[in-house]
């Protein structure tokens, strides 16, 4: 089964991306929303809420895709193990 | 699916326990459950029922403590790391000789065996982590 | 019991607050538990290996003696990011406790056989 990775500020997505397999799901929340707003080397997923709350929605780069609760929960019920960046 | 929630970020320095209760609701709406709810380092703090939020912000304390009371999910709080950090329950308040104490109800301080058996017997664990 | 593969993710550096020493607790505890565990020092994690350290001049413990402990509970799968120590200018040679390195697609590999993975 695949990892779901949690990355709440963006300096820790480097070592995140370090570990994470290419299938495995990428989610930004948090803090680690303002990653979106810089261009990746591979697909992101990324909380609408946090989003929302920090003006990142209208300057997402392309590859980010946006999602809600119900989805983060389905996402880590798909997933194992579920692991936390910071 | 079974759940168990473990929070680490200070409820003012960090988002993590917002975050965590809106997980926590969209878990029991997808029908899923929660084992625990288990608080540790700065997290600790949410259990504090004596901090007063402003007028025009919600109050995380008592959003938890109204989803405690509503679903039946324990809320547990490492008891180590809430003594350093001055968060008592009336036990803990007693045998250390402090002049109050500041757990609300709806927190149960535990040891941390409560965090490894929820890791163990849940399906998922996931952090919000500091 | 149940037993599970955890594996701990230390990122922290030792003396920045009581973080890194109260995760290596829930480490212990998980000894106890007789769990599957694993520990990986990664990013400023690797601090926690340095040798000669000494968390009495803070009035609290030593962060690498706590971690010697570790085998005490069963806990001998106690792995370190290569990469994170060369970027620190820590001699891999010359640590407080015995661990293996690990470049990053051990790391990758390691992390795909846990089912839990707690950090600091």
């Amino acid at each position: 089964m695949a990892t779901l990775h949690i990355v709440n500020r963006p300096l820790a997505l480097e070592s995140c991306l370090e570990l994470a397999a290419a299938d495995d799901p990428v989610l930004l929340i948090e803090d680690g929303v303002y990653a979106a707003l810089l261009p990746q080397s591979r697909e992101l997923l990324m909380l609408d809420a946090d989003a929302q709350v920090r003006g990142v929605k209208e300057r997402l780069q392309a590859g980010v895709i946006s999602i809600g609760y119900a989805e983060f929960v389905d996402l880590a019920a798909e997933h194992s193990p579920l692991v936390s960046w910071n | 699916m079974i759940f168990a929630i473990t929070i680490h970020g200070h409820p003012q320095a960090s988002q993590a326990s917002h975050s965590a209760l809106k997980f926590a609701q969209a878990t029991l709406a997808a029908g899923h459950e929660i084992h625990r709810v288990f608080f540790y380092h700065d997290a600790v703090h949410q259990a504090d029922e004596i901090a007063v939020s402003p007028q025009d912000e919600d109050s995380l304390h008592e959003q938890w403590s109204a989803f405690a009371r509503n679903s039946g999910v324990e809320l547990t709080v490492c008891i180590a790391a809430g003594l350093k950090r001055g968060v008592l329950n009336e036990e803990e308040r007693r045998r250390y000789d402090r002049s109050a104490a500041n757990a609300g109800q709806e927190f149960q301080i535990v040891g941390l065996g409560q965090l490894i058996e929820a890791a163990i017997s849940a399906d998922r664990l996931i952090t919000f982590a500091a | 019991m149940n037993q599970k593969k955890l594996l701990f993710l230390f990122r922290r550096p030792p003396y920045a607050g009581t973080g890194a020493l109260e995760a290596i607790e829930v480490a212990l505890v998980a000894g106890v538990f007789d769990q599957d565990v694993a520990v990986l020092f990664k990013d400023d994690g690797v601090y926690q290996l340095l040798p000669q350290q000494d968390g009495a001049l803070l009035g609290g413990r030593t962060v690498s003696k706590v971690l010697s402990a570790l085998p005490e509970y069963g806990i001998e799968k106690l792995y370190a990011c290569s990469q994170s120590l060369s970027s620190r200018a820590i001699d891999p040679e010359n640590l407080a406790l015995p661990v293996e390195l690990l470049p990053l697609s051990a790391q990758r590999e390691l992390l795909r056989q846990q089912e839990v993975v707690l950090n600091d």
